[in-house]
């Protein structure tokens, strides 16, 4: 299949799917307003993820402690009385100022040193949300005054355009420049530094984008919920489906966080409410899945068809 | 000792360059002068610190002292990359071909960020190797020959200054390597300058006017290859102690 | 200050001694995994955890007491280690180190919901142990004294045979180039299967010790692969014996961080410890060998 053709089946799939979400609202009652809701929440989280991890190669372990700092940074603005939308606007901004000094400090380390220094990130979040009690209330958590907050349709809207936003911000990274040279860090950094691209700038760059966006989500998710705690704010569990949903899908794809978000919330709906537990438990055999025999991931599976094609690779010459 | 104090014949000038690998002198006080214009050879026996060399110029191994000046800058303590925009570029002994990149994305993302034609650049120099059509296959996929050749196009793509080459012919098949070779040499005929670590003397007496010589991470000779082939310790270095003691 | 009084300074000293053996014994498995086969196993806190559930069941249901169910649940977890190597490791131990990664959190993530599923989240604990044993002005805790003292005696078990018997060697050869151990005629895959073995029968050890200090719940792994992590980097990732000094040097420093700040400081001390020496020597580790 040509390029162009898969890029206007993208494009059109895209704008079908965007406009049933759309009209969603005035069709489905508020379960599944609720229920596509949080399919939002998931891709948005998990394009966050896709940018840093799957682009540029650097598995996060502890990125849901972004979303956290951002749920507390909105709900804390909310009940300080500023509109939802700085609220919003603070979550991305504080959860990406800590990003800064923190991709300087960890980015230096290389592939799996990195993935240990974030696996305890989540929990710290946990830890502080819990010990500084004068701001965050503690263990008691922050409920939110039904009377601050934006109505169901507004925050559902809000959900989707962050995972609208952070899908095009995918598709644009992939065809640009930075994408580009995002891929050759993941590639191998040394040579991606001895022909030019300044790795530092480019690693922190992406690291703050996938926290910012988390940071918003984790905002919005606030608003959603209307009570936060440090045990839903840093849930390990949103860490676990960030990164599957990703690996499932295809990882450094447009569409592979999507997909991934879909069939993970499938089995969320089907398996959640009767047993956490066993959602989660699913999730680490479709990680292992994915890992011995699907390392594309599922986009890989429809893209490995059409990737080889017959002027794509002349036969050598001797 | 070379005073330092740089003349405008040399694009490169390293001065007194030592590296320490905890308690092991890979360099010792090495100096090393490329005249602007040059193909210039770096020679010597496995282990000599050639490739150390290399590193410390090009950036990319920042514990060394001494001082480099590249074009009269002093870039010693800049960032590779900083460098490599700077015009000074250089290739790996082993390729490091970006292996998922198509071979276009490989010559694109080591051009520069502000040109547009970027791609017509990329598209020309592999018109030149007769790799145009390799243009949208994955590094990966490519014989080792061609990733090496692939590589070398690349740094070209930055139009740099002073170019290093490290065994840029090792894997390659004769073919490839006469195109790589020839290349050089028209871009040497353009006023780009070399500096070339290579094992085959033949290459070396036919490029280079200029040879440097390191063993045991100390320059031990330098002028041009008559006089190197002929240099007692050049010959001591590659042959042993023998020739010394006249005993063995 | 109170607290500088010589007998709380050596109490303190004495109990961080005692949770250092066990650390030492946890994380000295990990390290020989990751020395053998350059595999960061995520699971291996997990492996304890099956210790610790399997003294409680074992307790529970048969009354045996834990000392006792060490000889039965060591020689289990080791078949188990040694065919979780044969199925699942072996597939990627020669692929990079972040697939590894992800396969054993992978796994972390299935043994901890699992468990949840089996045992819920409750804190369960083995309360075998009581009281002190008393020397002079001090009092040490009997499940603490115990359950340091019998790890400390399995990690020098441990030590001696990778020192002492041929096999061991061949651990240790392995360990330190793999190429040239096969040339050598070593069995290479047979030696991975026996190091994953033993190391996840070490963790499951330190997890019958555990049963009898602390509360564990399925989700305890967390915390405790943090402090492994911190101690195999402080003691050189894939040295065996540094992993033991590491191990016990947490241990005091969480005890003494304990007694003059506060507890809950102390269980950030693995955390930012692990940071720093990251930070410091982000590429130098020793005994990393390849990234």
């Amino acid at each position: 299949m040509p390029e162009n053709d898969q890029r206007s089946i993208s494009f059109w799939a895209g704008t079908v799917l965007v406009g049933l979400a759309l009209l969603a609202p005035f069709g489905v009652n508020e379960y599944y307003q609720s229920f596509l809701l949080q399919v939002f929440l998931v891709i948005a989280l998990a394009q966050a993820w896709n940018l840093i991890s799957g682009m540029t190669g650097y598995v996060s372990f502890g990125h849901a402690a972004f979303f956290g700092v951002g749920a507390y940074t909105g709900a804390l603005f909310l009940t300080w009385g500023y509109p939802w939308w700085i609220a919003i606007f603070n979550g991305a901004g504080i959860a990406a100022l800590i990003a800064v000094p923190l991709g300087f400090l960890t980015l230096r380390l290389r592939g799996p040193y990195f993935a240990i220094a974030m696996l305890g990130l989540n929990e710290v979040g946990r830890i502080v949300a819990t010990l500084w009690v004068s701001v965050t209330k503690g263990g008691t958590g922050l409920p939110l005054p039904p009377s601050l907050l934006p109505s169901l349709d507004i925050t559902y809207f809000m959900m989707l355009s962050l995972a609208l936003g952070a899908t095009l911000l995918i598709a644009w990274v992939h065809r640009s420049r930075f994408g580009l040279e995002l891929r050759a860090i993941r590639e191998d950094e040394e040579a991606a530094e001895m022909v030019g691209v300044n790795t530092t700038r480019n690693k922190v760059t992406a690291f703050v984008l996938s926290a910012l966006i988390p940071g918003a989500v984790g905002a919005v998710y606030a608003m959603y919920t209307s009570y936060i705690n440090p045990a839903s704010a840093f849930d390990p569990a949103r860490n676990i489906e960030m990164i599957v949903v990703v690996l499932f899908g295809g990882s450094g794809t447009v569409w592979g966080p999507i997909i991934g978000a879909a069939t993970v919330m499938f089995l969320r709906e089907m398996l959640w409410a009767q047993f956490p537990a066993a959602h989660l438990a699913a999730l680490g055999v479709l990680l292992l899945i994915v890992v011995l025999y699907l390392p594309g991931g599922l986009v890989s599976i429809v893209r490995e068809r059409h990737r080889e094609r017959p002027d794509a690779r002349p036969g050598e010459s001797p | 000792m070379t005073e330092p104090v740089s003349h405008p014949d040399h694009i490169l000038c390293a001065w007194g360059i030592a590296r320490d690998f905890g308690g092991v002198h890979a360099l010792r006080d090495v100096d090393l002068h490329v005249v602007r214009g040059t193909i210039t050879g770096l020679i010597g026996p496995n282990g000599s610190g050639k490739t150390t060399m290399f590193q410390v110029i090009s950036g990319m191994d920042q514990g060394a002292t001494g001082t480099i000046s590249f074009d009269d800058e002093s870039i010693l303590g800049w960032r590779p990359s900083q460098i490599y925009r700077r015009g000074l570029a250089r290739t790996f002994q082993l390729s490091r071909v970006f292996p998922e990149l198509t071979v276009l994305e490989n010559l694109v993302v080591a051009g520069s960020r502000h040109d547009r034609s970027v791609e017509e650049r990329a598209f020309g120099l592999l018109e030149r190797v007769r790799l145009r059509e390799y243009a949208k296959v994955r590094g990966k996929n490519l014989s080792y020959g061609q990733q090496k050749l692939v590589e070398f196009l690349r740094v070209l793509m930055s139009d740099p200054a002073l170019i290093l080459l490290d065994e840029p012919a090792a894997g390659v098949n004769p073919t490839l390597r006469q195109t790589l070779w020839d290349m050089v040499r028209h871009l040497n005929g353009l006023g780009t300058t070399f500096l070339v670590i290579e094992h085959n003397m033949e290459v070396i007496a036919d490029l280079c006017s200029d040879v440097y010589v390191l063993s045991e991470g100390e320059m031990i000779a330098h002028g041009d290859f008559a006089a190197i082939r002929n240099n007692e310790q050049v010959l001591e270095a590659y042959f042993g102690k023998k020739r010394k003691s006249g005993t063995a | 200050m109170e607290l500088l009084e010589p007998e709380i300074l050596l109490q303190m000293l004495i109990n961080g001694l005692l949770a250092g053996a066990l650390y030492a014994l946890l994380a000295g498995g990990l390290n020989l995994i990751f020395g053998v086969m350059r595999v960061i196993n995520i699971a291996h806190a997990e492996f304890m955890l099956i210790g610790a559930f399997g003294a409680y069941v074992l307790f529970n249901v048969f009354g045996l007491h834990p000392l006792f169910s060490l000889l039965i649940i060591v020689p289990i977890i080791f078949v188990v280690g040694y065919y979780f190597q044969r199925v699942l490791i072996e597939r990627v131990v020669d692929r990079p180190m972040l697939t590894s990664l992800l396969a054993t959190y992978g796994v972390s993530i299935i043994l901890i919901n699992v468990g949840l599923l089996i045992f819920s989240s409750d804190f369960k604990s083995v309360p075998v142990l009581q009281g002190s044993f008393l020397i002079g002005d001090l009092a040490v805790s009997k499940p603490r004294a115990v359950a340091g003292l019998v790890s400390l005696v399995l990690s020098v078990g441990v030590y001696l045979f990778l020192d002492r018997t041929r096999l061991g060697k061949a651990v240790r050869a392995v360990s330190e180039h793999a190429q040239v151990a096969q040339i050598c005629g070593i069995d290479v895959r047979q030696i991975r299967m026996l190091t994953f073995g033993m190391a996840a029968a070490m963790a499951g050890a330190a997890g019958v010790m555990l049963s009898i200090i602390y509360s564990f719940w399925p989700g305890s792994g967390v915390d405790f692969i943090q402090k492994c992590f911190a101690i195999i980097i402080i003691g050189g990732m894939g040295n065996f014996v540094g992993a033991l000094y590491g191990g016990i040097l947490l241990g005091v420093v969480e005890s003494f961080v304990g007694g003059f700040i506060s507890t809950q400081w102390a269980e950030a001390v693995a955390y930012l410890l692990l940071v720093t020496v990251l930070l410091v020597r982000p590429t130098g580790l020793k005994g990393v060998a390849r990234a």
